[in-house]
């Protein structure tokens, strides 16, 4: 039996955010740096993920890693947590893209009044979802 | 109808990864915290709740990166905001979970968020 506490749990759900981050963040280089952009789709995009170039398998290698132990910590944070609670809460992590897409020189996107607007309904949201999982527990 | 083809992979992507929620907490529930006292490793190869979520995800993960060579990421990501509302419904009709008033309204706020970022960018 694996007994987690509520607040390991915490620190779980913590840690499998910034992996899947992390994750999605590897996922988007990669895919920048090959040319699926230049096929048709569907069959022909299927065949440029085979052949990509090196560095971009290295970052998908680095994305499953992360993907991998986020999983691990995320089924054993949901011991202790509602999934309707813990996944919604996960959004979290777009902030964090956010943040790293606009920050990080080689993802270089734009910083927008109505991308704000959205992080900080995000945030309300998940507080209103973290503050109903921790009712239903007392 | 190249666009069409990466929007309809987005579409099945968040229905699996949805699914692949409520196999975790499956896995959660019976393997974790289960009382069996096999290793860890040998109950997950036998439960079918863990071979349901490696498909889910891994054909989910699948789409989504097939969705992703057509779609910016900035555009996707926050798409798959839906699978938020679908999660919750099928925690609440498959596993049963209580989903109150206050909790739907954090999801849809959540929703609302990501679809403004989406509208963003």
């Amino acid at each position: 039996v694996i007994r987690v506490s509520r607040r390991a749990a915490a620190q779980l759900f913590a840690a499998s955010v910034v992996l899947t981050t992390v994750a999605q963040l590897a996922f988007k280089v990669a895919m920048q740096q090959t040319n699926a952009l230049a096929g048709d789709g569907g069959l022909d995009a299927l065949a440029s993920l085979i052949s990509l170039p090196g560095p971009a398998v290295t970052l998908l290698a680095i994305g499953l890693l992360c993907y991998g132990l986020s999983m691990l910590a995320w089924i054993a944070a949901l011991t202790r947590f509602d999934v309707s609670v813990a996944y919604p809460a996960l959004s979290i992590s777009y902030v964090l893209v956010y943040i790293a897409a606009v920050y990080l020189p080689w993802l270089h996107e734009t910083a927008s009044l109505m991308k704000l607007m959205g992080i900080v309904t995000i945030v309300a949201g998940v507080s209103l979802v973290a503050v109903s999982g921790d009712r239903s527990k007392k | 109808v190249e666009d069409g083809f990466a929007y309809l992979a987005l579409g099945v992507a968040i229905v699996l990864l949805s699914a692949g929620q409520i196999a975790q907490k499956v896995v959660a529930r019976q393997i974790f915290a289960s009382d069996d006292t096999r290793s860890l490793l040998r109950r997950a190869i036998t439960s079918a709740a863990a071979w349901m979520t490696v498909f889910f995800l891994g054909c989910g993960t699948l789409f989504w990166l097939l969705a992703l060579t057509r779609i910016e990421v900035s555009a996707a990501y926050p798409i798959l905001g839906l699978s938020f509302v679908l999660t919750t419904l099928f925690a609440k009709l498959i596993l049963g979970e209580t989903v109150s008033a206050y909790r739907w309204f954090g999801v849809a706020l959540i929703t609302l968020g990501a679809t403004l970022m989406a509208a963003a960018s």
